[in-house]
């Protein structure tokens, strides 16, 4: 990664900029909350890195009913992987699908495709790419779970299922996931004004 | 046309002459007057003496004039006693029939009114070329137009059909503000709260100065008729500048125009009446002061100027505090099922009237009450009664909207006027200038802090939506005495022309312009499971998001609200509500409701194909899935030449019914009870066999619910069916 432990050199700050298409004053931003957020750093080069644990200890994230699955999904989004935690560089990958879309100058990284991308994630915990039904009944379950009986839970996921899966193979894939919300206006919905 | 000449004619016959009737009948004016009118107290001038005088009079005035003119003259009747009221009866012989006319003129009058309105948007419904043309304001207001025409060319005296600001204010408005409220979609409120309460307060002051500001200098250089204070025309440009939400809603509200934009035109409309209302009593106070005391101290200013924010905070409180009182009682009518609905309406509209009393805003007072109280109220009643609630709140509305437009349009003739063409036509000119101006440059500050943008075709669609009428028109009628009488009629006529140009012009060209323009329209398809689903994911990723970054932004705030909401709220006012960290009520309803449907158009086929079955079969669990099979192999026989795979559809029924078996097995229904739990039968008999049974109205909950409502007995699938034929569209995404 090249950059320094505590702050960012304008070459990294350069290239994050330009890979990610966010402004260089939204990666400073990101920057700071990062620092504040990595308890870890890397043994062999000094990097500050989060595991779930720093995840987990923002407070209002605990009290969310999908923050686990939020952290998980991150960490799938980031394509961690080997590595045992999320860098800087997965820390901006991922939040920059956030960044509202500029329709003169678009970046694959926030396009539509990208942020449904990080929504089928989300249900998609094995990246498969098929969200299978109990998959789709343990969101539901985090959900509404508390509320609602299991035997309605179930009916509620079989009711989507046969809603949005088209063709009928028992799972929804990526392409049924983007058909089934085509109505809704995602880059709206999935965007911060602040993150430019 | 002609079926109401008829009507007002037969009204209207038994008049002699108005000013003979009015002769006769002055003692009893006074009598029936403390009897009838009870609109002595006007709310809208504690201060002055004077003022308060004039209003009572005025108000009685009205009511008694509108019996007076048509009530038979006392040659016509057979020695009906007057001025006695129902005192002595004198009868020199048997009368078989006998017009009694002085008995029921009050209801009467109010119930032709009533009717009439009605009966002319009807007519204008039947043709259809006609019905979309104009939208149902302008048509009423041209029919008013045309009565008061009309009656004046019979000689009625036009005080009759004045509409009475206390009228206005106490009894015809609040049932609108109300409806605004209740079906106010939260959510999207919510999300546009920003650029709704900028154009409803900046947008509103900007616009009162601009236009005292332009007419004030052209006053000074005399290009007007009449002259007249700073304060007098700050009042005036207060009550103009006020985008009307009774007007925006009748247009609107046919022409189907996305939610975003609808909620913000509308939104401002409902909220500006408050900033309007402000600042118009606010201006009022300091002519009343000048009037009294001669001058105004800094400290009336400033007070003034706090007024501000105690009016509409306070009226928002109120309405929190009333909101809060009727949910809690709702929890506990359980017992009283018939009666929930009551509170439902006194409750918010007690709410206006004490904001009313104390001086606050009424207007926000109950539109926030409604808003409120929704979520809280429909959880709790059956769901007869919240149909009967939305049914009863919106005709009060329809109702209330119509006699409004209709009195509007007789306003032309009932008023006194005072034409001045100058004064008119910078008026116009002036609120379309300053209006365009107002909503570019708070566009453009909006647009750089939203996600949401407004675009050139959004802001014309807000410019054009400036919609003025009945309320900036109840606020002109009530302007103080202290002001002169000529200032006063150019008021009141120059408000009048306003209206006529923007409901007519406006209201009639809105919609060929908007599709002209494509404008997105609403999407009126139910929204399905996966969507809110999706919604309710979305919302719950981006609150989480926003705690990753460490901001705090509207899903935070709105997640918090919903968590203290889930937690404290809900249980508190809503009854049998388990305490949780999240609501998961929206997707459970979109659920139920698509399931419900499905379920009743299967059943709705099958009825067609087996009349005798459901009849005669009792409800066990053996019946049940012998119907379901068949229904399955019909179904599978019916779609054989499709490319359905029957082997899943058999698996589906199958698992189905598997599933449904083992819930009703888990809960068995009682045989005898009611599948469809009504409040209300259709008549006394079936209340009393229920009532014999011993049994008491449930809500269906329980999850075999489904599967009884559809295969219970016959009458009950009967219910289910003409029932849902029945009910008025409660499925559909209402834009209020």
């Amino acid at each position: 990664m090249g950059a320094s432990s505590s702050s960012l050199s304008d070459e990294a700050l350069q290239r994050l900029s330009s890979e990610s298409g966010l402004s260089k004053s939204s990666i400073k931003m990101l920057h700071d909350r990062f620092l504040m957020l990595a308890t870890h750093k890397d043994i062999e080069n000094g990097e500050p890195f989060m595991t779930e644990g720093d995840f987990r200890n923002i407070p209002e994230l605990v009290k969310n009913p999908l923050g686990t699955r939020l952290i998980e999904a991150f960490f799938a989004d980031a394509e961690v992987g080997v590595r045992k935690g999320v860098y800087f560089a997965d820390f901006v990958k991922v939040l920059s699908r956030f960044r509202p879309i500029n329709k003169n100058n678009p970046h694959p990284w926030n396009s539509r495709e990208a942020k449904l991308r990080f929504a089928f994630t989300m249900y998609d915990l094995n990246r498969s790419g098929t969200i299978t039904k109990d998959e789709f009944t343990d969101i539901l379950e985090r959900m509404i779970g508390g509320n609602v009986s299991k035997a309605k839970v179930e009916s509620i996921a079989e009711r989507t299922m046969r809603e949005a899966d088209k063709d009928s193979d028992g799972s929804i894939t990526f392409v049924e996931f983007c058909k089934a919300m085509e109505k809704t206006d995602i880059e709206q919905k999935m965007s911060f004004r602040f993150l430019t | 046309m002609s079926l109401l000449i008829l009507l007002y004619l037969l009204s209207f016959s038994f008049i002699a002459n108005s000013e003979h009737s009015n002769e006769h009948d002055i003692t009893l004016t006074n009598e029936n007057a403390a009897v009838i009118t009870h609109v002595e107290h006007s709310p809208f001038d504690s201060s002055d003496h004077k003022e308060h005088e004039g209003h009572s009079e005025h108000g009685v005035e009205v009511l008694t004039h509108l019996a007076n003119s048509t009530s038979v003259v006392s040659e016509h009747n057979v020695h009906e006693e007057h001025g006695a009221g129902h005192g002595e009866e004198r009868m020199e012989s048997f009368q078989l029939i006998a017009l009694n006319w002085e008995h029921v003129k009050y209801p009467y009058m109010v119930g032709i009114w009533l009717l009439a309105a009605s009966l002319v948007r009807v007519i204008f419904h039947l043709s259809k070329r006609f019905g979309n043309l104009l939208p149902d304001s302008a048509i009423l207001i041209i029919v008013g137009l045309g009565l008061g025409f009309l009656l004046k060319a019979i000689g009625l005296d036009p005080s009759v059909y004045r509409l009475n600001s206390d009228v206005f204010f106490l009894f015809l408005l609040p049932p609108i503000i109300y409806d605004a409220g209740y079906f106010m979609p939260n959510r999207y409120l919510f999300e546009n709260v920003d650029s709704v309460l900028l154009f409803a307060v900046i947008g509103t002051i900007w616009n009162t100065i601009a236009i005292s500001a332009t007419l004030f200098i052209c006053s000074v250089y005399e290009v007007f008729t009449v002259q007249f204070s700073v304060f007098e025309i700050l009042l005036f440009s207060a009550l103009i500048s006020a985008v009307d939400p009774v007007a925006v809603i009748a247009v609107f509200e046919e022409i189907h125009v996305n939610e975003f934009l609808f909620i913000n035109v509308f939104g401002e409309a409902l909220f500006n009446d408050g900033v309007a209302a402000v600042l118009y009593f606010m201006f009022k106070k300091f002519i009343i002061i000048m009037a009294t005391v001669g001058g105004l101290v800094w400290s009336d200013y400033v007070i003034g100027l706090l007024s501000f924010l105690v009016m509409s905070l306070g009226g928002v409180l109120v309405g929190i505090i009333f909101a809060f009182i009727v949910s809690f009682i709702s929890k506990y009518t359980d017992h009283v099922r018939i009666l929930a609905p009551v509170f439902i309406f006194i409750i918010p509209y007690l709410a206006y009237l004490t904001a009313e009393m104390l001086g606050l805003s009424a207007i926000l007072a109950i539109a926030v009450c409604g808003m409120m109280m929704k979520q809280y109220v429909t959880a709790n009643l059956s769901h007869d009664a919240a149909s009967a609630v939305k049914y009863f709140t919106h005709m009060l509305a329809q109702s209330s909207e119509t006699v409004i437009f209709m009195f509007l349009g007789l306003s032309v003739i009932s008023s006194e006027h005072n034409w001045d063409t100058y004064f008119v036509v910078i008026t116009l000119v002036g609120i379309t200038i300053f209006r365009i101006i107002g909503v570019l440059v708070q566009c453009f500050v909006l647009n750089q802090y939203r996600t949401k943008k407004f675009s050139a075709l959004d802001q014309f669609v807000l410019c054009y939506g400036g919609l003025r009428g009945a309320i900036a028109f109840g606020l002109v009628v009530s302007l103080p005495v202290s002001i002169d009488q000529n200032i006063r009629n150019l008021f009141v006529t120059t408000c009048i022309v306003v209206i006529y140009v923007t409901v007519l012009f406006q209201g009639i060209t809105i919609r060929p312009i908007l599709s002209i323009l494509k404008v997105e329209r609403k999407d009126d398809s139910l929204l399905t499971v996966i969507e809110s689903i999706n919604h309710k994911m979305l919302d719950y990723t981006l609150a989480g998001i926003e705690d990753i970054l460490g901001q705090t932004g509207k899903h935070s705030i709105r997640d918090d609200f919903e968590r203290f909401n889930a937690k404290f709220l809900r249980p508190l006012l809503t009854k049998r509500y388990k305490k949780s960290v999240s609501d998961s009520s929206k997707i459970i309803s979109a659920y139920q409701k698509i399931t419900l449907q499905e379920a009743v158009s299967m059943a709705l086929q099958f009825e067609k194909r087996k009349p005798s079955l459901s009849s005669t079969t009792p409800t066990t669990p053996r019946t049940i899935q012998r119907f379901v099979e068949e229904a399955a192999i019909q179904t599978i026989n019916q779609n054989e030449n499709e490319n359905l795979s029957t082997q899943a559809l058999y698996n589906m029924f199958s698992q189905l019914l598997d599933r449904k078996l083992r819930e009703l097995r888990e809960n068995p229904p009682s045989p005898s009870r009611d599948p469809i739990p009504a409040d209300i039968h259709d008549d006394y008999i079936g209340q009393m066999r229920r009532e014999n049974r011993g049994e008491l109205p449930t809500i269906p909950e329980s999850p075999g619910g489904t599967l009884r409502e559809l295969f219970g007995n016959g009458s009950a699938q009967r219910n289910v069916i003409s029932r849902r034929h029945s009910q008025p569209p409660s499925y559909q995404v209402h834009p209020v």
